[in-house]
Formats: C-alpha cells, structure tokens, sequence
C-alpha cells in the first residue's frame, strides 16, 4: 500500500466534514467558559492579595 | 476578536472535525474532542502571531490537545480494538477510498495517526517534526515504519486503489 494515494481521500474526508453547519453559538459558548473561568480566577487572586494584606497589617495588639 | 476567531473556525471546521473523527469513533466523544480543540485555540488565539499558516497552527493546536487527551483518558477507542484480522475484513467491506482511509487511521497508533495525517495534508517530515514537537529523524522512522506495517497487512487484500 503507497501512502500517497491516500492523500486525495483525506482530503474529500476533510472536505465532506466542513460541509455541516457549524453552531457559533456552541463555540460563544465555550469561548465565554474560558473567559469567565479567567475573569473567577482573577476574582480570586484579588480576594486573596486583600485577605492577606488585611491580616499581615491589621494584626493589633 | 471573537468574531475573527469564529470565522476561522467555521473556515477550519472540516480539518477539526476530520481530526476528531480520526481519535474518536463516537459522536458524543467526537463533541468532546471538538469542544477541548476549540478551547486550546481560543486561549492561544491571543498568541498566534501569523508566522505560520493558520491552517498549521490549528493542526498544531488541536493534534497537540488530542494527544494530550488520548494520553489522559487511556481509553483508544479504535487504535487496540481492532486487529489484523478485523482489519482484513473490514478492507474486503471497504466500499470506497473514505472508508479505506478510516480503517487504516484507525489502525495506526495515536502519535503515528499524528503523523500521517500530516503527512497525507502534505507536510515535510521537517514540517511534521515542528509541529508535533519531534525530532525529524523519528518522524521520517514512524513514517517508514507505518508504510511497511500497512503494506504487511494489506498485502493479502486485492484493494485497488481508485485513481484520482
């Protein structure tokens, strides 16, 4: 078997794929997942650093 | 950006389906996959400076999560599942050169899968090499080692290939 002569059935393999329809409100969605996991994440060190300095500098006595 | 993005995607979206399909046979892990891809090349969209081709970034990304995801799951669906001797009848069944092409992906180990579809899209080894973080004398070995592997079980076949 010659792997080239696979090629032109890759791409009519590749080519029948991109025939569907593609939901862009899928990909919104996933793109916002990372976004808003980001946005938690930023959240968070924010809450962190303030806790931290709050504690370090209000320790009274 | 988001919009530049998307109409990448929608313009990409037979090269990252095929992918999925050539990793994953069900169509829910095949959403999965997909879902993953899309989410790596979102966080590296940022990145990507147009040095390459936007076509070589995406199999770069995607290939690299798939990787990655096989790797974690160990679960192959086909790569294991289907020996020589399933692999013959399904070729004598092969109705056409699609049908052929997916059962000799699936028979091929995960990271030679990898190369060979890069392979068959028409990279170089050394091309292959960068994008799948290999050195190009292992590339050009595995890429030897699947043409004599495939030409072994297909010998004993009378699959003649359709010319284009």
């Amino acid at each position: 078997m010659n792997l080239d002569n696979l090629k032109p059935a890759w791409q009519q393999f590749r080519l029948s794929n991109s025939l569907q329809s593609l939901d862009t409100e899928e990909i919104l969605l996933i793109i916002e997942r990372v976004e808003n996991r980001s946005i938690k994440i930023h959240k968070y060190l924010i809450n962190s650093i303030m806790f931290a300095t709050l504690i370090i500098f209000c320790q009274g006595g | 950006m988001k919009q530049n993005f998307i109409r990448i995607i929608e313009a990409n979206q037979g090269l990252i389906k095929s992918l999925c399909k050539a990793y994953y046979i069900s169509p829910e892990d095949q959403k999965d996959a997909f879902q993953d891809i899309i989410l790596q090349l979102w966080k590296s969209f940022e990145t990507f400076r147009g040095e390459s081709e936007i076509s070589t970034w995406i199999y770069r990304v995607s290939l690299n999560t798939v990787l990655t995801k096989v790797k974690k799951e160990k679960r192959k669906i086909a790569t294991e599942s289907i020996g020589v001797s399933e692999l013959s009848i399904s070729t004598a069944m092969a109705d056409g050169d699609i049908e052929l092409l997916n059962i000799v992906i699936q028979s091929l180990k995960d990271l030679d899968k990898a190369i060979v579809i890069l392979y068959l899209e028409g990279y170089k080894n050394k091309e292959i090499s960068q994008i799948l973080n290999l050195t190009t004398t292992n590339v050009s070995t595995r890429l030897n080692r699947v043409r004599a592997e495939l030409k072994a079980k297909f010998k004993t076949q009378h699959y003649e290939f359709r010319q284009p």
